[in-house]
């Protein structure tokens, strides 16, 4: 990243990065094991063993929740601590009292979350589910991290703040004014789980999908841009293509983000100029999401070969592959006339996954297996062939996550809007739930794939910390090294 | 011309950057929903839920239900003859929060009022697949097997009332009573009429000895689309001086 | 994080774990009351928790 560094600098504090790993690995298995129940739940009904706490609608927020939050927040929690630290030269604020405080709260938030879903403890706002007072709970922990976080920039000794840490602090910053400004809500009772929202109907609306639209464009894009601007040029030892593009990519980015929000409310009862500016913006946001998939792409430039032989860079390149697919598939599917198809079909469950399995959870994974053995001090990782059994098992799943639902989805759509030769609805509402079957068996097949693969990177993990190296050959047309 | 090196060498400056940045658009969408008088339309019959009915909703929030069953109804032909009217701002006024979901696993339910009958509900809320055999829904039996405490309900209206929901004080008063004498059988209705009309009123669950879960739930889902009568309603759009618009 | 700071933050978690109790007792649902027991939890652990890392008895890498 920068030439040899002859300056030395105080001891980084790795502890809690350590632990943010672990949780990352710990709840990732989590949230793609309830994924594959809840799939199943559609498929066998059955499933829900008409008990309250196993119901389709109590765990799928249990789901959600466990990807976006407890998944990827650990791993932007963690990577973001790990990447500031080294970008800045200098530990982290406040050390390892305040960093570890911020570790363990996020835990115990997520907890809250969690067992409140159970019990039917819910806002009923998508992705911002958790009640009041887990709310204020997440406030007061995420206050601390920006404290730690900005607090580690303002007393770097680099005199420049590296790209990663611009989309990393637009995350924590936007993740802030959108939690605060979605979650406004007055309790029954200081004393009691229950509250009822500020706003209602319209105004509701328009301002939960600003938080949900937002909630992926800076938790699961601008902070993920942060994990891509890091790891990918440390993992090919090159530089970022380019810092101009790094630049607009990151200001346009971030502009036209938030106005993304209407596309999820084409055609109802929103304001239609609200839902052009949605649908122009959702379309010009392509530029800069490119602009970032094509900065991280052409990082590789000239070291292509070294996707060969080695698996963790796949994980980080495909990754990125994935972003521009969804980031295209974004835009298209947030054109009105589109939209009137897509809107409330499986399909919108494929874009989602494609980003989320294809984007989000790659790249973490890229990320993990690069900061394993380094955090732990291990030469390598237990084993490289684990990784790339990881990565053609993942990818599989993926593939038969999204094509399962781009047919159902677009099938759904076309059946609800069928006529008859006689001018009647060609099916009744049930009908289409019955021609949904095979493809949510196929699509719970993704997600058992998927799972594995998770599973074969928890135990890869769990013997590299232990200090086992497995002896193997390494991939083909690799040199004697198999240095992860 | 701004050099970018301000922003990657001051922290603060980064941050105000940031927050300048992403404030925009926000404001931009959002202001403007409160201070145009025409976004939310006056509609006649347009009224806040019953207690029951709000236990009700609470329930449906509590169970999940907005994750497969959506409650807005898009202005397209085939949705229209499959729904009923297209949802109007209106309707969902009183929804803290809105409940316009985003998934339909199973069927719009926002004119789901009315169309069948509470005993369809009961059977179809504790067994789905002894009604519709092709159903996925999950099956809700805990919900008649739990009985209501009417005692805490004013405490939520009078939040709800704090939110902005036209709750007088006759309804906050009156707030137990009436959750209760909505679902007891030949119960004097004159209050709950006068205050909520079109509520669903009876036996609902079944089970006239006690106020269950399952009553509200129905209570519920039988006011989903009546309160509008769209034999009268027009836009307001449509309407001239003439006919009593702007 | 030098010796003022210690105490500070000890005493919040103190004060947690007491607002949990307090919770906990007098919450008008289940759900709440529930809260109240994973705050108090979690003040307990945090605490010793910190009192691990302080006294050095924590992990031995930093």
């Amino acid at each position: 990243m920068t030439t040899a560094v002859a300056a030395s600098h105080p001891a980084y504090n790795e502890r809690v990065i350590r632990l943010f790993v672990i949780a990352t690995v710990f709840w990732g298995v989590a949230a793609f094991l309830v994924g594959v129940y809840i799939a199943l739940e559609l498929a066998f009904p059955v499933l829900n063993l008409d008990l309250p706490w196993t119901t389709f609608g109590r765990l799928r927020p249990l789901h959600t929740s466990a990807a976006i939050f407890a998944f990827g927040g650990n791993a932007l929690l963690g990577t973001s601590l790990y990447v500031v630290q080294r970008t800045c030269r200098v530990g982290l604020f406040g050390g390892n009292g305040l960093a570890e405080f911020v570790f363990w709260g996020y835990q115990f938030f997520i907890v809250l979350a969690a067992t409140g879903y159970l019990l039917g403890i819910t806002e009923s706002k998508e992705y911002a589910e958790p009640e009041w007072y887990v709310d204020l709970w997440l406030t007061l922990v995420w206050v601390v991290y920006l404290i730690v976080y900005a607090g580690t920039l303002m007393t770097r000794r680099e005199s420049h703040i590296y790209v990663a840490n611009w989309f990393y602090l637009a995350f924590i910053v936007t993740v802030a004014v959108l939690h605060l400004g979605n979650n406004i809500s007055i309790p029954v009772s200081f004393l009691g789980t229950k509250s009822y929202a500020l706003f209602s109907g319209v105004q509701d609306a328009m301002l939960q999908w600003w938080y949900g639209h937002n909630a992926v464009g800076f938790f699961l894009t601008a902070g993920f841009l942060g994990i891509m601007y890091y790891f990918v040029p440390k993992q090919v030892n090159r530089p970022i293509y380019s810092y101009r593009l790094s630049i607009i990519h990151f200001w346009s980015l971030i502009f036209l983000y938030i106005w993304a929000g209407p596309h999820h409310l084409h055609y109802t009862a929103l304001p239609d100029w609200a839902q052009t500016l949605g649908m122009t913006f959702s379309i010009m946001l392509w530029m800069p999401s490119w602009g970032g998939m094509i900065n991280g792409l052409m990082t590789l430039s000239g070291a292509w070969d070294k996707l060969r032989t080695d698996p963790v860079l796949r994980f980080l390149v495909v990754a990125i592959g994935f972003y521009g697919m969804a980031t295209f598939e974004g835009p298209v599917m947030s054109i009105r006339s589109v939209n009137s198809l897509s809107h409330y079909t499986d399909w919108t469950i494929g874009h989602v996954h494609s980003g989320a399995l294809g984007w989000n959870a790659l790249v973490t994974f890229g990320a993990v297996y690069y900061l394993v053995p380094k955090l732990w001090k291990r030469e390598r990782l237990y084993s490289v062939r684990l990784v790339n059994w990881h990565f053609w098992i993942a990818t599989i799943g993926i593939v038969l996550y999204i094509t399962s639902m781009w047919i159902s989805g677009i099938m759904q759509g076309l059946m609800w809007r069928a006529y008859d030769q006689f001018g009647f609805l060609q099916y009744s509402f049930v009908e289409t739930v019955a021609a949904m079957h095979p493809y949510y068996l196929i699509r719970a097949s993704g997600g058992v794939l998927f799972l594995l693969g998770a599973l074969i990177m928890a135990y890869n993990v769990w013997r590299t910390i232990r200090g086992d190296v497995r002896q193997e050959a390494g991939l083909p047309a690799a040199a004697a090294t198999a240095k992860a | 011309m701004i050099k970018h090196e301000i922003f990657e060498r001051r922290t603060l400056i980064l941050i105000l950057g940031i927050i300048v940045t992403i404030a925009i658009g926000g404001l931009v969408e959002i202001v403007p929903l409160f201070t145009i008088g025409e976004t939310i339309e006056k509609v006649d019959g347009v009224r806040p839920y019953s207690p029951l009915e709000l236990a009700g909703r609470n329930i449906y929030v509590r169970e999940g239900c907005y994750t497969c069953h959506s409650q807005q109804v898009r202005p397209f032909r085939d949705e229209v003859e499959r729904y009923g009217h297209y949802s109007l701002a209106a309707e969902s006024i009183y929804d803290h929060p809105f409940q316009w979901g985003s998934k339909r696993t199973g069927p719009d339910l926002a004119r789901v009022g009315g169309k069948y009958s509470n005993d369809w509900h009961v059977a179809h809320l504790i067994d789905p697949r002894q009604v519709v055999p092709e159903s996925i829904m999950p099956g809700y039996p805990h919900l008649a097997r739990t009985t209501i405490d009417p005692s805490n309900i004013a405490d939520h209206l009078r939040t709800l009332r704090i939110v902005g929901v036209p709750y007088d004080d006759a309804m906050v008063e009156n707030a137990a009573a009436d959750m209760v004498a909505q679902a007891t059988p030949d119960a004097d209705l004159s209050g709950i009429e006068s205050r909520y009309p079109k509520a669903a009123t009876g036996d609902l669950d079944g089970n006239p000895a006690e106020i269950t879960e399952m009553d509200a739930l129905v209570a519920y889902l039988q006011l989903l689309g009546r309160m509008v009568d769209f034999t009268t309603y027009r836009p307001e759009y449509t309407q001239t001086s003439a006919t009593g618009g702007q | 994080m030098f010796g003022l700071e210690k105490f500070l933050a000890g005493v919040v978690l103190a004060v947690t774990t007491l607002v949990g109790l307090f919770i906990s007792a007098n919450a008008h649902d289940s759900g709440f009351a529930f809260f109240g027991y994973l705050l108090f939890l979690f003040g307990v652990l945090m605490l010793f928790r910190y009192i691990a890392l302080l006294t050095g008895k924590g992990e031995t890498q930093p």
